[in-house]
């Protein structure tokens, strides 16, 4: 540390007019002493150039004729992220460590870059967690990646409770082996439990300085307002606002120099950036579309339009969750709910750069109850009560695809790697017999010497190391790394006659060209799109001129209401139940409210409430729990389960955020079935729930993933075309022989898991059930539906009617429920079906959640 | 069993003027005859995979043929006719998989089996005699019928036409967005598909001919089933 005066960083950062913050001087003290590290801030607050000043102040060092080897690792979540992430660290090199090499290792990398890399890696190298688990396949890795002393991880927050997290763990075990003293530093936004943030990203680092906690920006203002609906329907349903909102978003950006519009799906993302430009036709090329499925270029594009201002506003999802800051954005727009507060708060930090400015979040609700949502998550966001992503609890796919890795990049011994593998924070309760099993599996396909002949990925040397003898295996293994799972992607390209092929415009899944011929319109990427042909993968278009175009559809399941969001709106509930309705969105509601405690209650923190309704459709049961969709889902499957074991009845059901129905064509004793059916168990809760829903089809489909990452489905390989086709298999046709052939396979076991886990949310439902069933049931027979009860109803409908027959019904009911409420006629009058039918189609519920910030996988993965 | 009888689960259908009948255990049985067709066996997939590094647990191939077994014994069938893709690779009739095969035809040595060669079997140079195969370029005709046996599907004037190779499967739409994937029989004018007979082999909705009827198979049944492709 000859330059370890901590004049350097500071005065790199006054040659341009700054002075250091606080946490900044923390963390250069923390990284001189050698000591690892959490920095967690919101957006914006400067945290990559905190850790990396500090860094080159620590490791730099007195300048040498040669560049130092493979010193800094710097991992992003995002390609693209790495790309910016590259270009901004490259900025004090020059001043504070001009003998330094730097590069950058993604996908995207070019085969000439890649061949100097495998050559010599440079000082500093900034990847992804792919890319690293890429060098850790090398047989030279130890020599290669031996010499790093500070891994820097971007985003932590948004690996932590997925897979990639945990590669990145098993990664950091094995750097951590080689370097003994690495110093490893999480940048992360600001999330509910930084403790265990940190314990995962140190695991259990051997004895040193104790690590560091900073806490950066915390001064930051952050302004949660909303857009007041021209008028608040006393039954809302999903969506039933639909583009009523246009007026007002097209005013707030026009009040803003630069305006982020974040929108839940990218079917909706479509169709509001259509939505504006019909709006203001004026705006065209001065607002722009930007989601994870268009063209990289594309992309680029718009973010290089972001920068420079040039753009007044962008319509994108959780595509522009994460990345460099946007210095012209003044406002953040959120169209619909955000689900949990750490995402609207991660996003308004995309607004207001630069000390002194505000970040300023406008909620733009869909229907009524969202203004309920928005009073909520202002109260959770300053209160700091926001959600911790569940850490991935031993992931048998990911420990079996590292093996292979750690078996290529110099082989291990057993013993020496099960210790290695259980000093990380997922693998900590790694049981001996899981590990056995995943050593057999990847040995000789399994824990019985029959079952798998002549199968073997790996075997140990004569010196008893691991080792990957097959030079074939070795390179489908390289080819396949990775934890990302994807729906085969088809290219949207333009059609050209003549040689050269037109644009690209980005990637839609195969499942959703496969429903069009040719001749068909479709929206992408802003236009309405003609399909001419798909050929290899590529679906070759021409503009339409036609204006109604179905939207391409994304799967991906819908994402649940947070706990901390759903317990503030009971809150919100509870004052409003106490006469007190504070706040603009609060107030706007209160002829909803009223008519919710007139024909009911209100739930409260303090009260389940559930209510029964008598129909034309049968016998409704509302239950509101406020514990976010899925939870729902396996409560009303449960609750059904229960019941139908002991009266004969079969129910169909409807899930929201905030509760739950079950419709029977006959009676039901509820107030003596309720109070039973929702008892914490008396049986275990998992083979309760196993048994009311369809687990297998549920684990069917988490093994699409599970195969991927084991290493059982095989990626087409370049000049090994014929071949690889002999070795294809759908993840199903493995579920479906595995189940018949070998049913104690463990990877069985963790579809499963994941599907109770992830899709069930077990665990929240458990703490659910506990907390309903210490809580007084308050069991209401109504004559009419409430404004909670109909939006269920609305959802129960959606299930089985079609966009326009589900429209003329939604008018009717309202009209006749808002009639029952004013019959004097002061009732708004209702809207119109087809502008319902429209507001249905708006809210894109097919098109569920884009997956958080997915970048794109190309066919181009295979040249990683 | 007499041969006029449907079995049980069965779709009859009428090709070329010949009853045959779709059966649940993914083959077709033509009654006049006494002729069994399944297609797409794959047989030593599991094996080949396994070799290559994929694990896949033993028994499959076991499987595949015990089924058959079991199909060519109930319907007292006097030719099976397999409608290419018998071995999945060449490796399937190496030294250490070919005593089993030969002894499973061994068993049933009264049954003549016709083999139209598809895309797997055709890095075959030499099909062990023990096999008893024979084995017959596409299309192949059938004795005293307009039938003619493929292994890719293939319209022929004047004819029809069973094939394999597509691997078809019916996707049906349940509630709630439910959605489930059944193999199928496929029927359009003078092509009738089989789906896959073998156990390690995989359906694709994609394998369903646009404007094809489907015939969805269970373990039990097989009916015909609506879909996106035919309305």
């Amino acid at each position: 540390m000859s330059r370890g005066d901590a004049g350097t960083a500071a005065a790199w950062l006054q040659r341009r007019g700054q002075q250091p913050f606080p946490f900044q001087q923390a963390v250069w003290q923390a990284l001189a002493e050698g000591r690892s590290g959490l920095l967690h801030a919101h957006t914006g607050a400067g945290k990559t150039l905190a850790v990396w000043l500090g860094a080159l102040q620590a490791l730099a060092g007195a300048a040498t004729r040669h560049a130092p080897s493979l010193t800094v690792l710097w991992i992003t979540p995002m390609r693209a992220l790495a790309h910016d992430t590259h270009r901004a660290l490259q900025g004090p090199l020059p001043e504070l460590a001009p003998h330094w090499t730097h590069a950058l290792r993604s996908s995207d990398t070019a085969e000439r870059e890649r061949a100097a890399q495998r050559r010599r890696l440079p000082t500093l190298l900034v990847t992804t967690p792919e890319s690293v688990s890429l060098l850790l396949a090398r047989a030279d890795a130890r020599e290669q990646l031996g010499s790093v002393r500070l891994v820097v991880v971007d985003e932590w927050h948004e690996l932590l409770g997925n897979k990639r997290g945990v590669q990145v763990q098993l990664a950091l075990a094995r750097l951590r082996r080689w370097q003994p003293t690495l110093m490893t530093w999480g940048l992360s936004a600001t999330i509910g439990d930084v403790q265990q943030a940190l314990a995962a990203l140190l695991g259990a680092a051997p004895a040193g300085p104790p690590p560091a906690l900073v806490r950066a920006g915390g001064d930051k203002r952050i302004v949660i307002d909303t857009l007041l609906p021209p008028r608040v329907e006393r039954f809302p349903w999903a969506g039933h606002m639909g583009l009523a909102m246009l007026p007002a978003v097209v005013q707030a950006i026009e009040s803003a120099a630069s305006t982020l519009v974040f929108t839940n799906t990218r079917a909706q993302s479509e169709r509001w950036y259509q939505a504006l430009l019909e709006a203001r036709p004026d705006w065209a090329g001065r607002i722009a579309l930007h989601h994870g499925s268009l063209d990289r270029d594309v992309r680029h594009w718009v973010e290089a339009g972001l920068h420079a201002g040039a753009l007044i506003a962008v319509v994108c999802t959780s595509s522009l969750d994460l990345g460099v800051d946007f210095q012209p954005v003044e406002r953040v727009l959120q169209i619909g709910s955000a689900k949990g507060v750490a995402r609207l708060l991660q996003r308004a930090g995309r607004s207001g750069h630069g000390p002194g400015r505000v970040s300023r979040v406008s909620l733009v609700p869909t229907h009524s109850l969202e203004l309920l949502e928005a009073a909520a998550a202002r109260d959770a966001a300053e209160a700091g009560e926001i959600e911790t992503p569940l850490l991935p609890d031993a992931p048998l796919d990911v420990l079996v695809q590292h093996l292979v890795t750690v078996a290529l990049g110099g082989g291990f011994v057993a013993a020496e790697l099960l210790a290695e593998v259980r000093t990380t924070a997922s693998y900590a309760g790694l049981g001996e017999p899981a590990w056995q099993w995943a050593l057999d599996f990847v040995a000789r396909g399994g824990p019985s010497l029959t079952a798998y002949p002549d199968h073997h990925r790996i075997a140990p040397d004569d010196a008893g190391v691991w080792r990957v003898p097959d030079a074939r295996i070795a390179r489908r293994h390289r080819q396949n790394i990775g934890t990302i799972v994807a729906d085969p992607a088809v290219t949207v390209q333009f059609w050209s006659r003549g040689a050269a092929a037109g644009p690209r415009l980005g990637q839609v899944e195969e499942s959703f060209i496969a429903r069009f011929a040719p001749g068909d319109v479709f929206t992408f990427a802003g236009r309405a799109l003609e399909l001419v042909k798909v050929h290899d993968l590529v679906a070759y278009v021409r503009l339409a001129p036609a204006r109604s175009a179905a939207v391409a559809r994304w799967p991906g399941g819908s994402m649940a209401l947070s706990g901390p969001l759903a317990h503030a709106m009971l809150r919100r509930l509870e004052a409003a139940a106490q006469g007190r309705l504070e706040g603009p969105e609060m107030q706007a509601l209160a002829g909803l409210l009223a008519v919710q405690a007139q024909r009911s209650a209100l739930p409260t923190p303090g009260l389940l409430l559930a209510e029964t309704l008598r129909s034309r459709e049968g016998h409704h049961l509302f239950v509101y729990p406020f514990a976010g969709r899925r939870v729902h889902l396996g409560l009303a499957a449960l609750l059904a389960w229960r019941v139908a074991q002991r009266v004969p009845v079969t129910f169909s059901m409807a899930v929201n955020d905030l509760g739950f129905e079950l419709l029977s064509s006959t009676p039901v004793d509820w107030p003596t079935l309720l109070p039973d059916g929702l008892q914490a168990a008396p049986t275990p809760l998992r083979e309760e729930l196993l048994a009311s829903v369809h687990a297998s089809d549920l684990a069917r489909r988490r093994f699409r993933g599970i195969a991927r990452v084991a290493g059982l489905i095989v990626q087409g390989l370049p000049g090994e075309r014929r071949s690889a086709r002999q070795l294809q298999a759908s993840s199903s046709l493995f579920f479906d022989v595995f189940q018949r052939h070998d049913p104690g396979n463990r990877l069985l076991a963790q579809a499963v898991e994941e599907a109770l886990r992830d899709e069930l949310d077990l665990p929240r439902l458990a703490a659910t059930l506990a907390r309903l069933a210490a809580l007084p049931l308050r069991l209401q027979a109504l004559q009419r539906a409430t404004p909670l009860g109909f939006p269920l109803i609305v959802e129960q409908m959606r299930e089985r009617l079609s966009t326009e027959t589900l429209a003329d019904r939604v008018a009717r009911m309202v009209a006749a429920l808002e009639a029952a409420e004013a019959p004097g006629g002061t009732a708004a009058a209702p809207a119109p079906a087809e502008r319902i039918a429209q507001a249905l189609q708006l809210e894109g519920r097919d098109a569920a959640a884009a997956p958080a910030a997915r970048p794109p996988r190309s066919r181009r993965r295979a040249r990683r | 069993m007499r041969a006029a009888d449907a079995p049980p689960g069965a779709a009859p259908i009428t090709l070329a003027g010949e009853r045959l009948h779709l059966l649940p255990e993914r083959a077709v049985w033509w009654p006049a005859t006494a002729t069994l067709f399944v297609a797409d066996l794959h047989l030593g997939k599991g094996a080949h995979f396994r070799a290559r590094g994929l694990p896949v647990p033993h028994g499959t191939t076991g499987d595949t043929l015990d089924r058959l077994s079991l199909l060519l014994q109930r319907h007292a069938v006097r030719t099976l006719v397999v409608l290419g893709d018998f071995v999945h690779a060449a490796d399937a009739l190496a030294a250490p998989r070919l005593p089993a095969l030969q002894a499973w035809r061994a068993a049933h040595a009264e049954v003549a089996i016709t083999l139209v060669a598809g895309n797997h079997d055709r890095p075959v140079a030499h099909w062990p005699a023990g096999l008893a195969l024979q084995v017959a370029p596409e299309p192949h005709p059938l004795p005293a019928s307009a039938l003619l046996a493929a292994h890719h599907p293939q319209p022929v004037p004047g004819h029809a036409v069973l094939a394999g190779h597509l691997h078809p499967a019916v996707m049906l739409q349940g509630p709630g967005g439910d959605r489930l994937r059944l193999p199928c029989f496929a029927v359009r004018d003078d092509l009738l598909v089989l789906p896959a007979f073998g156990a390690f082999t995989g359906a694709s909705a994609r394998g369903l001919p646009a404007g094809a009827r489907a015939y969805a198979v269970t373990p039990t049944l097989v009916r015909a089933v609506p879909h996106d492709g035919n309305s």
